[in-house]
């Protein structure tokens, strides 16, 4: 958890139930600032500590359905430096079909990247 | 009779044979031409056109047009034209025949005024639709495809039992609200696979994310909103839609939480947003069914739009999962601009489509007194920004490499192609379609089946919203370490029929291989006999050798169509 957050999330709760008494538009004080804390916060719980233990797998999982780490037959240029389209080369401009990759993208699946 | 002739499916069913047969540049010609004469045909059409033709006993209603299937003509032609425009330059001859059939297929659907001519649509968009997945031509996209194609054979079938069933209790095929009964059961059954309601889902999730770039983005656009202008029609205000609507929205937004697939996450959330749709059909009022209509046509273009950006970087990346992208803004700003209008009107963001069509829905459920409903869709929607429009843009394009570098210098491990320009022309077309709509609410609203008065750009649910999407950000901040992309792989309702059959057969092996030693009478090697028959059934099945002809499967889909088409054929000449 980022603390960080916590001071900055008390100020907008209180701007926003400031608004909520100003303009009584909402059943209950503090109502959209709730749902939107709030089911952040359900939700990512429920995803990443009930569901994601209980159904995660290995990519190997489906012997058949392994993603490859770079998938070529839809890739703009092929490992070659061409276009792995027959029709690309119309509207895709020179740079598509002339510039090969400087370095090819390596195989490692495991990298963790995304918001950690 | 001459209304006929105006029909929008026509256009795109021929066009659809012509690109096969034509070379390259007139069959792009004809591949973006097809759409606009769809679309000049659905405008052309007036409320109240009803063409019948004769059929044996039977009085086929071929067009009939009303506001509703207008509202879904237009999105359906405009989405077939953005769709195309993507394709323009990776999609191959057999892909845009495919493509171009299922739009085709899906305009006869939404146009059909009895059931026997909704079941010939119905049938020609599931396989015209399973040649989009297949058209790519991929090990996993063949598999996936025939996945698919069963699936929606058997719903095809259920459809089809329905309309036995009703035409027998009533004697009439015309496609109209069905009563509690068998045959509205079937016709219900098959409606929901379509939409992909859970437990019927999983081909959603499982075909999408494989087919080409484009073929996802026209996949997206027809299947499941055919399904939801169905149910529209066919089951308003049934109770039972508004628990399964429900469901489906929650279900979709947590696996979307959790996804690393950047195509399936958006797949995913196709059933969440389908999921907002259904609740609204079985809430069943007037507004609640105008919202459904709206936020089907506002989906198809924003979900479009999304998947236009996820694929321009599948394309220019060449990969496919979050946790193997970032570090590459820089280098894709346009497309994350692009995208980002898409994930912030699928967010409801203010001045965007998903406000003024999404919000709806909520709003019904609010007039109704269903207290409980219009929070858990708030929530839902919470899921709907974490996920599309923080959680995926940043890990796509930023990630643990941050910016990235600004040219395509080689230094970076994720090598960056150029996107073509026909992918920003479309995804330039969705996104002013997407503001439009925003900022002038009335060109969605004076579509829908009947009139709405409602003003969204009222102070007190622009402020309710935009304290809602603020908490969400800080609430992604709060949890960032959480949020992370996982290569990881997410069961799903698919492991029964994909991963359950051969642990099933495994374990049969091994008590197989504990028997082996044993002495065994004359009837337990009958039975062993027997049991390692259909262990090998079950194997040819489940486990194809890796350079042999297709999977049984396909011969299970091709054995639906048979049988379906000599059941049908049955039924006529007996009727």
């Amino acid at each position: 958890m980022n603390r960080r957050a916590l001071p900055v999330i008390g100020v907008v709760a209180v701007i926003g139930l400031g608004l909520d008494l100003l303009i009584r538009y909402s059943p209950v004080v503090g109502y959209g600032a709730g749902i939107g804390l709030f089911g952040t916060i359900i939700l990512t719980l429920v995803a990443k500590k009930v569901m994601a233990p209980a159904l995660q797998r290995p990519e190997d999982h489906y012997p058949d359905d392994q993603t490859p780490d770079v998938e070529y037959d839809v890739y703009g240029v092929r490992s070659d430096g061409h276009s792995s389209h027959g029709q690309a080369g119309d509207d895709t401009g020179a740079a598509a079909s002339t510039t090969a990759p400087a370095n090819l993208p390596d195989t490692d699946g495991d990298t963790h990247g995304g918001a950690a | 009779m001459s209304e006929l002739l105006l029909h929008p499916a026509w256009p795109l069913l021929i066009a659809a044979v012509l690109v096969r047969v034509l070379p390259r540049r007139p069959g792009q010609a004809v591949m973006l031409a097809a759409p606009v004469l769809a679309l000049a045909g659905v405008l052309s059409l007036t409320d109240g056109t009803l063409v019948t033709a004769p059929l044996m006993t039977f009085e086929l209603e071929l067009l009939r047009v009303d506001r509703l299937s207008t509202a879904f003509g237009v999105v359906f032609a405009i989405a077939a034209l953005l769709a195309s425009i993507y394709g323009l330059a990776t999609q191959h001859a057999g892909e845009r025949g495919a493509a171009l059939a299922y739009a085709g297929a899906a305009m006869g659907v939404i146009y059909a005024g009895d059931l026997l001519t909704l079941f010939l649509f119905w049938e020609l968009k599931a396989v015209a639709s399973s040649f989009v997945i297949l058209s790519r031509r991929t090990q996993r996209s063949n598999r996936s495809g025939l996945r698919y194609l069963f699936f929606h054979i058997a719903g095809g079938k259920l459809l089809l039992g329905g309309l036995i069933v009703q035409y027998q209790s009533t004697g009439s095929l015309t496609f109209e609200a069905f009563d509690a009964g068998v045959a509205g059961w079937l016709v219900l059954a098959a409606f929901a696979l379509s939409a992909g309601v859970p437990p019927l889902h999983a081909w959603l999730k499982d075909a999408y994310p494989t087919a080409s770039v484009a073929g996802t983005v026209f996949l997206s656009a027809f299947t499941t909103k055919a399904a939801v202008y169905a149910l529209i029609r066919g089951f308003p205000g049934a109770q039972v839609l508004i628990y399964l609507g429900v469901i489906m929205a929650t279900y979709g937004v947590l696996y979307a939480i959790l996804e690393n697939d950047i195509r399936r996450l958006l797949s995913y959330h196709i059933i969440s947003q389908v999921g907002f749709m259904v609740t609204a059909v079985g809430i069943g009022t007037e507004t609640a069914l105008n919202g459904a209509t709206a936020h089907a046509f506002a989906h198809i273009l924003y979900k479009g739009l999304l998947l236009m950006g996820m694929g321009a970087v599948l394309y220019a990346t060449g990969r496919s999962r979050a946790s193997d992208l970032g570090g590459i803004l820089n280098r894709m700003k346009p497309v994350a601009v692009l995208y980002m209008i898409g994930a912030v009107s699928i967010s409801s963001v203010p001045l965007f489509s998903g406000f003024v069509s999404k919000e709806l829905i909520p709003s019904a459920a609010g007039a109704e007194d269903l207290a409980w409903l219009v929070i858990a869709l708030k929530v839902v929607s919470v899921g709907t920004f974490l996920s599309t429009g923080l959680k995926l843009p940043y890990a796509t394009f930023i990630g643990s490499r941050g910016l990235g570098p600004e040219t395509e210098d080689g230094t970076d491990r994720v090598v960056v192609t150029p996107v073509p320009v026909s992918m920003y022309v479309a995804m330039g077309g969705a996104a002013a379609l997407n503001i439009a709509i925003g900022l002038y609410p009335r060109l969605l609203y004076d579509l829908m089946p009947t009139e709405i008065t409602r003003a969204p750009y009222a102070l007190g649910p622009v402020v309710e919203k935009l304290q809602i999407l603020v908490m969400t950000v800080l609430g992604f901040w709060l949890l960032f370490s959480l949020l992370g992309s996982k290569a990881k792989l997410n069961l799903d309702l698919d492991w029964v029929y994909r991963r359950l059959p051969v642990l099933l057969t495994a374990r049969g092996d091994q008590r197989a291989l504990a028997r082996a030693d044993a002495p065994a009478s004359t009837s337990s090697r009958a039975v062993a006999s027997t049991r390692d028959g259909s262990r090998a059934v079950l194997a040819r099945v489940f486990e194809p050798a890796e350079d042999g002809p297709p999977d049984v499967v396909a011969t299970w889909a091709l054995g639906g169509v048979l049988l379906a088409t000599a059941a049908l054929l049955l039924i006529v000449s007996l009727l």
